[in-house]
């Protein structure tokens, strides 16, 4: 089952294309791990995927659907879009004049949820859910940014969890984490799913391995623009790339 | 080019001695600031104690001189300002910051910053000759009548008033405001913006949830300044608040403000308890506004840097959660009583709706924001370029009333107050920003501080205080004490700009001096120096232009109207007779040009600087 279908996707800013041509297929229910060097146009692609990209000034070429719906098409709105498909950012954002309930229910909120019950509720499933309930049960009217980085990744997470996404982005989660809260974010996301598809964006091939299900390629072509190049289950592309220039890649990363 | 290195030791120390001269100079002037008004107001005080503050009567007459009613119509006509000035100059603000379309942003902010070099006696004269003809006429009795208002705006309809004066200062506020909340605002980061983004807020939630919680100190602070300088107006009000003290019943009537009232004072006042009575008025004023000022620049100082906003209390309490046992389902999936989602998409259109009526509303405010200033530039442009003629120019002013003559008397004496001033403003200005510049210690942010209170005190108080030091001691008026009076004012300003400028050059250049083996003084002065160059001279232009279209301090230092060109404004305006309003309007516009030629030759240099530097 196919969750978000990217057909013939191509990102430019201005007159600089950063990644063309993206046709690829996320399944519902997996980890899809988007791999590549950097600069080749990861973070676009996936900013594609919830039209986080309307401000900074890019242009989207090409189709991305949300099961059958075209996600760009006439008369959908760009904040819909948002909250089926959410999204953790490189560095963690907690609100930081928000308290730590206040973070988790803040899309909630936003929905124009009021009912303080169903936000109690709301805020502590999400916050199981994130691995955080336990930590944080106490001092849950805390500003968050009295937390750890780690605390404050799965804060986000909590945030985004608590919509209820169909599908949840994340651009390199653990890149800004230590060792101990990467493992523990690790952990959370190989529990998500099936709940939620994930996709996520990270430099870490063994990171890839442990999490994800699936994987695709990123790699610069001749004119160093982004492309995909290969995508599949990770085991298969891991263990057998189709393309050379996988191979390459991957040999220099794994070893 | 490496001459200066091998050079003996004495320069340095030269340098050195000058700067810790100028920081002293400035220390000292500011020390004199307050002494000198302590001192003359102080018979009033011995006469009439702290009853002055609270004491009703004005009767020189009688020997009865108390402030009460003034201090209530400075804080009413201020606080009718803000009333006006905050919501629109904060609707400016997040319109600039957030809202509007980039290529619309720069040239709004642009004629908001224009607007913040029009000189107050221009505004002040634009009230009086064009706003309250119009507001007697159409808009006061229309207010009068609006049922649930009747009460506020009860009374004959004159035009001068304070809802006038309110209406001047929110127009002499709002460039404050909007462009520090601008500021705040921008200093968000954009982490937070995607943050509330990626949950699905519309661009008013973005703005409600990540971006005004975060600038909320930087906002205080810009609206606290904004005070500071609204109780400190006095020229532009005086013009129009029909200078008569009376307990405000109604918004109406006409009223008097601490400023207002020492502008008209204090050049009748009888020499001894009369003299120090007006003084006493000014001591009020200084307290008051170095009161809020401070306070602004503390809320400013808290913001923190860009990014990093300090951690304010948590906006909302979440009430203990520990009463509800964990819901259903445990660390693996999510069974919810109501589905989010179909809670988001049927709130989407009233909240899209609402986000609309928000980006509406807020351009509405630069509308609103915008109209005075094309009103005031066309108004001063129509009227005054009818009498501007080589003759006019040229001529030395008649008396009010007598058609013919001109206004050279007035360009050339204000051409010479501020050349003065400028002479003994920008050694001490460059001298003590090269002084903070390498410094950090208690000294320096003393120094900054009080550069940054004397930067908000009233300009009426500067003028007296020049009156106090430099004109009665020699029983005459001079240039050179009104030169000092503006001098006065616009050190901070450059001290301010100068540290700035110096701070924008890299670090690692200065660094780089240090390496070939230099002082770190002589590194300052002449590495530093000159690769801020053009910054600095933006700086001093700026406040240059802040210099030209200041009334207030000339007021009580120079002998004659017609010795420049803010007092002949301020004598003509308000005359019956046409050839004299004219005669306001021309130095209105001479002025206006000028003022506007220093900004926007600052703001070129600025420019060609960035230019070359990318
Ligand atoms: N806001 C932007 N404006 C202009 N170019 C951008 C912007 N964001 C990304 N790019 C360009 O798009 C390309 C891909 O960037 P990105 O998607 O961030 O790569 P990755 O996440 O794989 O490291 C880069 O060449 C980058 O310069
Ligand atoms: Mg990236």
């Amino acid at each position: 089952m196919t969750a978000v279908t990217l057909d013939d996707v191509s990102v430019t800013f201005g007159a600089h294309h950063a990644v063309r041509h993206v046709t690829l297929r996320l399944q519902r229910s997996r980890v899809t791990a988007l791999i590549g060097p950097s600069g080749c146009g990861k973070t676009t692609v996936l900013r594609a995927i919830n039209r986080m990209h309307e401000q900074s000034g890019a242009i989207v070429t090409g189709t991305v659907r949300l099961g059958d719906v075209d996600i760009y098409g006439p008369g959908i709105a760009a904040e819909h879009v948002r909250s089926r498909i959410g999204m953790v950012f490189q560095r963690p954002n907690p609100f930081p004049s928000m308290s730590i309930f206040d973070n988790t229910v803040a899309g909630l909120r936003l929905a124009g949820i009021r009912n303080k019950r169903l936000l109690r509720e709301a805020a502590e499933q999400a916050l199981h859910h994130a691995a955080l309930w336990d930590v944080v049960k106490d001092r849950l009217d805390q500003p968050a940014i009295r937390l750890s980085g780690g605390q404050q990744q799965r804060l986000c997470i909590a945030r985004a969890l608590a919509v209820q996404p169909e599908v949840l982005l994340m651009d390199e989660p653990c890149s800004a984490l230590d060792p101990i809260a990467t493992a523990k974010v690790e952990d959370l996301i190989s529990r998500l799913v099936p709940d939620v598809t994930v996709v996520l964006v990270t430099h870490n091939m063994f990171q890839a391995t442990r999490v994800s299900h699936d994987v695709a390629v990123f790699l610069l072509d001749e004119d160093r623009v982004g492309e995909l190049v290969e995508a599949g289950p990770i085991e298969k592309v891991f263990s057998s790339p189709a393309d050379p220039r996988t191979r390459d890649y991957l040999s220099g990363h794994i070893g | 080019m490496t001459g200066w290195l091998v050079r003996p030791r004495r320069p340095v120390r030269a340098y050195s001695v000058l700067c810790w001269t100028a920081v002293g100079l400035f220390a000292a002037v500011l020390a004199a600031v307050a002494v000198t008004i302590g001192a003359e107001s102080a018979r009033a005080w011995a006469h009439a104690g702290l009853g002055f503050l609270w004491s009703g009567t004005w009767n020189p007459a009688r020997d009865h001189y108390g402030g009460g009613l003034l201090v209530v119509g400075t804080v009413v006509t201020t606080g009718c300002a803000m009333l006006l000035a905050v919501p629109i100059g904060l609707g400016i603000a997040v319109y600039l910051a957030e809202l509007s379309p980039r290529w619309l942003s720069a040239p709004v902010s642009a004629a908001i910053d224009l607007l913040a070099a029009v000189p107050s006696i221009v505004v002040g004269l634009w009230a009086l000759l064009v706003v309250s003809p119009f507001f007697a006429r159409d808009v006061e009795p229309t207010l009068a009548r609006t049922p649930g208002l009747r009460s506020v705006f009860a009374g004959p309809a004159y035009g001068p008033g304070i809802l006038l004066a309110a209406v001047v200062l929110t127009i002499m506020v709002l460039p404050t405001v909007v462009a520090l909340s601008r500021n705040a605002l921008q200093a968000v980061s954009g982490a937070e913006r995607e943050a509330a983004r990626a949950l699905g807020a519309t661009p008013w939630q973005v703005v409600r949830t990540a971006v005004l919680p975060a600038a909320r100190p930087g906002i205080a602070g810009a609206v606290t300044l904004a005070v500071g300088r609204a109780l400190g107006e006095s020229i532009a009000v005086a013009m129009v608040i029909g200078n008569r003290p009376g307990l405000p019943r109604s918004l109406l009537q006409p009223g008097a403000t601490l400023g207002s009232a020492i502008v008209n004072q204090f050049g009748e006042a009888s020499p001894g308890l009369g003299e120090s009575s007006v003084v006493a008025l000014a001591a009020v004023l200084l307290a008051l506004t170095v009161a809020v000022n401070a306070a602004g620049i503390g809320l400013l100082g808290r913001g923190g840097p860009p990014g990093r906003p300090a951690p304010g209390p948590p906006r909302r309490l979440a009430e203990s959660p520990g009463a509800v046992g964990p819901a259903g389902a445990g660390p693996t999936g999510l069974v919810l009583l109501a589905d989010p989602i179909d809670a988001a998409t049927r709130s989407l259109p009233r909240r899209r709706w609402a986000s609309r009526v928000m980006y509406n509303l807020c351009a509405a405010c630069v509308i609103a924001g915008a109209a005075p200033l094309v009103a005031l530039l066309y108004y001063t442009i129509a009227r005054g370029h009818g009498a501007l003629s080589l003759g006019f120019l040229t001529q030395a002013p008649r008396p009010a009333g007598i058609p013919g003559g001109g206004i050279a008397t007035a360009i050339s004496g204000s051409a010479k107050i501020v050349g003065l001033g400028l002479v003994m403003a920008v050694p001490v200005g460059l001298l003590s920003a090269l002084f903070l510049y390498d410094r950090r210690g208690k000294a320096a942010g003393t120094i900054r501080f009080g550069a940054d209170v004397l930067t908000g005190v009233p300009s009426i108080v500067l003028g007296i205080f020049a009156y106090g030091v430099l004109v009665r001691p020699f029983h005459h008026s001079s240039t050179v004490a009104a030169g000092f009076a503006l001098a006065v004012l616009m050190v901070p300003i450059m001290i301010g700009g100068n540290e700035e400028a110096l701070r924008a050059v890299p670090e690692d250049l200065f660094e780089a001096g240090l390496a070939l083996g230099a002082r770190r003084a002589r590194v300052a002065g002449r590495i530093v120096v000159r690769e801020a160059l053009a910054r600095l001279v933006t700086a001093n232009l700026l406040a240059a232009s802040r210099g030209v279209g200041e009334t207030a301090p000339l007021l009580f230092t120079v002998a004659a109207p017609s010795a420049a060109l803010t007092l002949l404004i301020f004598d003509r305006g308000p005359q019956a007779f046409a050839s004299a309003q004219q005669t306001a309007w021309a130095c209105a516009l001479v002025l206006l040009a000028a003022v506007l030629a220093l900004g926007a030759t600052a703001r070129a240099v600025a420019w060609r600087l960035t230019r070359h530097q990318r």
